[in-house]
């Protein structure tokens, strides 16, 4: 079954409301919870109280050391997995901590093999510690460090030594696309799309030529069309999130996004279901 | 054999340091190459400056919003801690050479005490205290 949702924010509670059995799963933010003891282990097992869940993380990590150097952070993140009985947690191909130094945007990983090294070998410790699947998403990039492998080549990779999921944002794709990175084409073609336990689309915005992960308006018709395309070929995709985190006062978008996903996985769940 | 460590810290430097990043602007290969073995010099001189600029843009307001809500974050434990008749006891430090960070929480008769003892500097992380509110993807 492949659940149609989007993300929790506070801001869209009314048009989530409004909603109702439009909205099967909702995308929890993990990092809020972690580090806020009772308050947020509370809050934590609330949210999995209200219905189906995903649990996304943008802190992990895992494309640098700093992913090992935290190990009370992973207790804590741990002890908010058990509240909510999660057994997967989502992050990014991607690093934002540097020798104690936080970015607060993900750095783009360089592709090549002692890079595939290090994120492998951070992924296996933090499985090991947390006891729980990690599912990784591919991120849109500012710049991109090139190197010898496509960001599809390095996905396959990745989730092959490690057992990891694939969290396939295709907004992202086809955002570096846009900034002259990739050719979407070629990307969802190199990707092993049985991998992919879960879909992100959002919305972007074009900033002095630069093409932004803004997640802030509608999903463009274009990345819905490659959903429709890709979704019959990936076999083990449960969720589809739309992912909202600016214009929250205009939500009403959010229902027109949430109607058009739902079509699409509708008619490719129909499509699976009559062959 | 590609060092990910050193192009990792450069490229750091290049996202949080203006001046650094002007450095680099007017010769990035010779910049790259004073610092890197030939391979990474090269993935760090061939950046695209607009790229790094809107990254560097990027983190900043993504920090300010972080900041903000994490100073809110402090008021209310604060403003919690006072109206269960306790002494908010917080301290920070934002040194230059890092940020020290110290919390001692008692949430009242319930029990329910909160330590933390924060140093991000570079040389000794002990502990870190984020809240999210970072990058999104």
């Amino acid at each position: 079954m492949i659940r149609v949702g989007c993300t929790f924010r506070a801001g869209l509670i009314p048009y989530m409301w409004e909603a109702g059995d439009q909205i099967d799963v909702l995308e929890h933010s993990l990092d809020p919870f972690v580090n806020a003891g009772t308050d947020g282990l509370r809050a934590a097992a609330t949210c999995a109280e209200m219905g189906a869940f995903t649990l996304h993380s943008i802190d992990l990590t895992l494309g640098s050391p700093d992913a090992r150097s935290r190990p009370q952070h992973l207790v804590e993140i741990r002890d908010v997995l058990q509240a909510m009985g999660a057994d997967e947690l989502s992050d990014h191909f991607a690093y934002s901590r540097v020798e104690g130094r936080r970015l607060h945007d993900f750095a783009p990983l360089w592709r090549v093999e002692e890079q595939v090294d290090l994120l492998c070998g951070n992924i296996d410790f933090v499985q090991e510690q947390l006891g729980v699947r990690l599912v990784l998403e591919n991120v849109a990039c500012l710049f991109d460090p090139g190197g010898d492998l496509t960001a599809s080549e390095l996905a396959n990779e990745v989730s092959r030594r490690t057992g990891c999921g694939l969290l396939l944002d295709i907004s992202n794709v086809l955002i570096n696309e846009i900034n002259g990175f990739c050719v979407a084409a070629d990307e969802f073609a190199e990707l092993e799309l049985d991998r992919v336990v879960g879909v992100h689309l959002a919305g972007g915005e074009l900033v002095d030529g630069i093409m932004w992960d803004a997640h802030s308006s509608p999903v463009p018709t274009s990345d819905v069309e490659w959903l429709g395309r890709l979704l019959p070929d990936m076999a083990n995709c449960t969720s589809v999130i739309i992912e909202r985190d600016e214009r929250l006062q205009e939500g009403s978008e959010l229902l027109d996004d949430l109607a058009a996903v739902r079509a699409v996985v509708d008619r490719v769940t129909l499509a699976q279901t009559s062959a | 054999m590609n060092d990910i460590v050193a192009t990792q810290r450069v490229l750091a430097d290049l996202v949080l340091d203006d001046e650094v990043r002007r450095q680099w602007a007017s010769d990035p290969t010779a910049f790259a190459a004073a610092r890197l073995q030939p391979a990474e010099a090269a993935m760090i001189a061939g950046l695209d400056p607009r790229g790094l600029e809107a990254m560097s843009r990027s983190h900043e307001a993504k920090k300010a919003r972080f900041d903000f809500l994490h100073a809110r974050h402090h008021a209310y434990e604060d403003a919690k801690a006072e109206k269960a008749g306790l002494a908010p006891t917080h301290s920070h430090d934002h040194g230059p050479d890092g940020h020290t960070h110290d919390h001692d929480h008692d949430h009242g008769p319930d029990g329910h005490t909160h330590d933390h003892d924060h140093d991000n500097g570079p040389d000794d992380h002990t502990h870190d205290h984020d809240h999210g509110h970072g990058a999104v993807s």
